[in-house]
């Protein structure tokens, strides 16, 4: 059986700093001499909005 | 009801991942791969482009499969679908891959989530296309004003304008199904809502089941970690150029090491039937056979830090 982790929390109250402390075990493990790929998607180009002359 | 907002994961909380991994690590960069449809993703150069611009300014980032999406690895998985799988070729370089999704619906893969940014998003172009070759586009006809566009956005030159033998339509755009790779960039550009994608249920579980077997390929021999945001979760997947209102409440943040327990702990606590509104797409098929090609596990224990 696989373990996992959840952290709960809300857009709005989600602390960067805390979010990082919570992964810090999982991340020590991991990282430890490694050569690393974080995998994300970036979002698209926002749209630009022309003000109406 | 929030407001609406643009949806991918803010790089404020990114940033903070980043740096504890770059400290412990040899190496640490973003990577992600260039896009099918036509965007500023489709090209490596502009895709950093906007990574960049949307606040992603910490970090080296690669788009692992090249300027043009041509830079590939091949990677034998012995699936039910494919032997080998078609990855983008700066992947070879690191042994290690943090994933960290945005859950979302989305309307051809029932859900985004781990698997569908490591199996979609890890593919190269000709990957992509293969995942997408499960859906056949339609045009209608009568509904087609022969404006080219679709001819224009159409990443492979797939479609063409053609007289008709329709009565009192002289001519309209036709799709060569052999070129086309179902990106689907061509629905959104139509300005008639001419172009559209059969959604049977037959294309979208193949294209599950296509994300899974590439996600057993990007992954396979590497040391990887998931992290799934449950947070902002919209109906529509990050792709879309348009802000969106959340479905439901927020939930939290996921971690594991197992990219089909993560997802299946994500749609249970978000609940299946949120991203079925509209579509009687299962979106656990892709987690379904996840499972059955060995990349990971259903069962899991939920631990609440």
């Amino acid at each position: 059986m696989a373990n996992v982790y959840l952290w709960k929390t809300d857009v709005d109250s989600i602390d960067p700093e805390e979010l990082a402390g919570k992964l810090e075990p999982f991340l020590e493990d991991f990282s430890k001499n490694r050569r690393i790929a974080l995998k994300m998607h970036f979002g698209e180009k926002k749209k630009q909005h022309t003000p109406k002359t | 009801m929030r407001k609406k907002s643009n949806t991918h994961l803010k790089p404020e909380w990114i940033e903070p991942i980043y740096s504890s991994v770059a400290e412990k690590s040899k190496d640490c960069v973003l990577m992600d791969c260039t896009v099918l449809y036509n965007s500023p993703r489709a090209l490596a150069s502009s895709h950093i482009k906007v990574a960049r611009d949307n606040g992603f300014n910490f970090a080296p980032i690669v788009i692992a499969d090249g300027e043009r999406g041509r830079e590939e690895m091949m990677i034998k998985v012995d699936g039910k679908i494919f032997d080998e799988v078609r990855v983008g070729g700066a992947l070879e370089d690191y042994d290690s891959l943090l994933v960290v999704s945005h859950m979302t619906g989305h309307l051809g893969a029932g859900y985004g989530g781990a698997l569908k940014n490591v199996g979609m998003g890890l593919g190269n172009k000709a990957g992509k296309m293969e995942m997408h070759k499960a859906f056949r586009l339609k045009i209608r006809r009568r509904e087609c004003i022969a404006c080219e566009k679709c001819v224009e956005d159409c990443p492979v030159d797939a479609i063409k304008i053609k007289s008709s033998r329709i009565p009192g339509i002289s001519e309209s755009a036709n799709i060569d199904q052999d070129r086309c790779v179902g990106c689907g960039g061509c629905v959104g550009t139509c300005p008639e809502g001419a172009i559209k994608i059969p959604w049977t249920a037959a294309p979208r579980k193949e294209l599950q089941r296509r994300i899974a077997e590439y996600a057993k390929g990007a992954l396979k021999d590497k040391n990887a970690l998931f992290i799934n945001f449950l947070l902002n979760i919209t109906k529509k997947c990050d792709c879309v150029n348009e802000k969106q209102r959340p479905m439901t409440d927020d939930i939290g943040v996921l971690i594991s090491n197992d990219p089909v327990a993560v997802d299946q702990a994500s749609l249970d606590l978000i609940g299946k039937r949120t991203f079925q509104l509209r579509e009687l797409i299962d979106p656990e098929i892709q987690i379904k056979h996840g499972e059955k090609i060995g990349l990971g596990e259903r069962k899991y224990e939920l631990t609440e830090l």
